[in-house]
């Protein structure tokens, strides 16, 4: 019988063995990787939209590299967690861009992280692709900041025009109480005259609340003939199954935030005919989304329906392939930057026509989606 | 404002303030018997809803052994809490202890994310009719079993306390657990029994709540928020005081958001909170008692 001595050796020269092939193996494949920093919020409040822009960011980083990555170097991704803290955001955004091979950052899945790494990729010129939207009018004028939803601003006069369509003229807001549902409010009002139609009531609700048959009664009072539900998950499809409980039957509209198989799945039959400003039909995608979908598909065969957030996770990181693509040897920060500055590109969640004054997607990237029998098909 | 909308308030009011008195429940069930302010209470809310409704969801268990097996998990969770966490660490003092709690709760809150993700779970309701309709105003069977059962398991859990052996080892040792040991009152036992008990009604909660309201990885510590402040405002060495605390915490917020402005809703009740923190700490419901 071998003593203990001689199989801790054995055990130890077979790990050194192992170690040493893989730092081979691993040093034949390095052809020098692009990389890229990704700052997301991967926990904390947000974190599911960071897992969804991180899920849609990883089918990208795949599709590149199975068609042979950039000019043939692979696509790296520096995945961090910011846990939906503005302040961890800005110092790992401050790690990676203090690493002279990282190229650009993508990240930022709120309001707050956002603009932490954005006012940080400025300062460190540093190219920033954000799956979110313009949090402030300030931001237009960043350079260094490009952004993959479309503006707020846009997606209620989105909404506007449809009731206006519809024949709608009185709309009741149900709306979260933070900054999102205020800026919704905000922009609602701003242009509900232009389009003929009045804001009949306004109530609002937390994310944390678990009942919204108070404020939806008080909706319901004011007689509305079109709801618009500015929520997050899941408090908004506590208030879509509400709303269907103390009987409000009138036609509703979401944003961007509402469109996930999440409200399917908990918002049950009481999802059924909810309009969505998305920006990409997972039921019947449109030609420019069609690739992503299929690639998402394979990737995430249990939950195979992409919506708008992993599109435009998936788009941050196509964004900066494309500007690459139309670049030369050797890339550089501000190369890349001057590239996606002027960048036009059909993706899978935003048409991109950026230029030196504009850094956000075009209004038309917004499609009218439906839920129908538990998917979202284009809205007719 | 018509009757049917008040009416509205009412059941909303009344739901919410259900969940946050089961909640409020388990607070108090600990800190009678060991003096701890469990801040991991909401985590087994979490627990007993998100396993009732992953087992639902992943290997089409039906509702109510899901339900069950859900609160057995919350058990569980409460059986470890109190015996490898409080017990060892009992001597520390309370202070310490609800440092412990906190940690505690972003640890399970750290496992649960690992688990089950960031997605929100859902689970069928136990009976599947359309809501009753009352005055105008809509009432859900699933508010209504959980009405009933707040007030089955608040019942239970005063004669238990009253009338059972336990259940006076359970007081006997939250009025002194140097006393009550020299009585013969199996004192650690009694500590882990309460964690156990107050993670079974936390469990409840969540199992009964998921079809109502959905749950998530990350419900846990609003859950404790909610249910601290209900227990404040009720008193927290109260069974009674918790659970009338949980529904006065729903229905001001339920009327508030109703006749003032739901902008004011969560505000209104943390001022409350407050309120109560600086001159009735002892709760609307306890008898004030001089401090030995």
């Amino acid at each position: 019988m071998p003593s203990r001595k001689v199989l801790l050796k054995a055990f130890s020269s077979g790990i050194a063995a192992l170690v040493a092939t893989s730092f081979i193996l691993a040093s034949a494949h390095a052809a020098d990787p692009i990389n890229i920093g990704s700052v997301m919020d991967l926990s904390g409040p947000v974190a599911t939209l960071g897992q969804y822009a991180k899920r849609g960011a990883d089918v990208a980083v795949k599709e590149i590299n199975a068609a042979g990555g950039i000019n043939g170097r692979p696509l790296e991704l520096i995945s961090l967690n910011s846990e939906s803290k503005p302040d961890l955001a800005a110092s790992l955004g401050l790690r990676v861009a203090s690493r002279s091979d990282v190229l650009a950052i993508i990240g930022g899945n709120f309001g707050s992280t956002q603009y932490a790494l954005g006012a940080l990729a400025e300062k460190q010129k540093v190219p920033f692709v954000t799956p979110t939207g313009l949090v402030t009018d300030a931001q237009r004028t960043w350079s260094y900041c490009y952004f993959t939803l479309v503006d707020f601003s846009d997606v209620a006069k989105v909404m506007l025009d449809y009731a206006r369509k519809k024949g709608y003229k009185r709309i009741g807001l149900m709306r979260l109480e933070r900054e999102y549902g205020e800026l919704g409010s905000k922009f609602l009002h701003k242009y509900a005259p232009d389009y003929g139609i009045e804001i009949v009531a306004e109530e609002r609700g937390a994310d944390g609340d678990r009942d919204f048959t108070a404020q939806l009664s008080k909706i319901r009072d004011a007689k509305p003939d079109f709801i618009v539900v500015w929520f997050a998950n899941p408090g908004g499809s506590l208030v879509l199954k509400n709303a269907k409980q103390i009987g409000i039957s009138t036609p509703m509209i979401a944003p961007v935030s509402m469109d996930s198989v999440a409200t399917v799945k908990l918002a049950g039959p009481a999802a059924e005919g909810l309009i969505l400003a998305a920006q990409i039909a997972s039921g019947e995608a449109l030609d420019r989304q069609k690739a992503f979908v299929a690639g998402y598909a394979a990737a995430f065969p249990e939950t195979p329906k992409p919506n708008s957030f992993e599109a435009a996770g998936y788009d941050v990181v196509k964004i900066i392939a494309a500007a690459l693509k139309t670049m030369k040897e050797p890339y550089t920060r501000e190369s890349l930057r001057d590239a996606i500055g002027k960048l036009s590109y059909d993706g899978a969640g935003a048409i991109i026509r950026y230029s030196a004054t504009k850094n956000d997607p075009m209004s038309d990237t917004i499609v009218l989606t439906q839920i129908k029998g538990g998917e979202f098909v284009l809205a007719r | 404002m018509s009757s049917s909308t008040v009416l509205q308030f009412l059941f909303s009011g009344l739901t919410s303030g259900a969940l946050y008195a089961f909640v409020a429940l388990g607070f108090s069930v600990t800190y009678s018997s060991s003096g701890v302010v469990n801040f991991a209470q909401g985590q087994f809310v979490m627990l007993g809803g998100i396993v009732a409704a992953s087992l639902n969801a992943t290997f089409n268990l039906p509702v109510l052994p899901a339900m069950l097996l859900g609160v057995a998990a919350a058990a569980l969770a409460g059986f470890i809490v109190g015996r490898f966490f409080i017990l060892p660490m009992l001597h520390l003092g309370e202070f310490t202890l609800i440092l412990v709690t906190l940690g505690i709760s972003i640890l399970v809150e750290a496992i649960a994310l690992i688990v089950w993700g960031t997605d929100p779970w859902a689970l069928p309701s136990l009976f599947n009719v359309d809501p009753v309709s009352i005055g105008g105003a809509a009432l859900t069977v699933d508010s209504v079993i959980i009405l009933v059962m707040t007030f089955v398991t608040l019942g239970a859990f005063t004669s238990f306390v009253n009338y059972t052996r336990w259940g006076r080892a359970m007081r006997a040792t939250s009025i002194d657990r140097v006393v009550a040991s020299s009585l013969g009152v199996n004192v650690p036992l009694t500590i882990v029994l309460a964690f156990v008990l107050s993670a079974v009604f936390g469990g409840l909660a969540g199992a009964l709540f998921t079809p109502q309201i959905s749950t998530g990885s990350q419900i846990g510590l609003l859950m404790t928020l909610k249910g601290f402040t209900a227990a404040v405002l009720g008193g927290i060495g109260s069974p009674i005081g918790a659970v009338a605390g949980g529904f006065l915490l729903g229905l001001i917020e339920a009327f508030a958001g109703g006749f003032i402005s739901s902008a004011y809703q969560s505000a209104i009740a943390l001022a409350l909170l407050i309120v109560f923190l600086m001159f009735r700490p002892e709760g609307l419901f306890m008898v004030r008692t001089r401090q030995a």
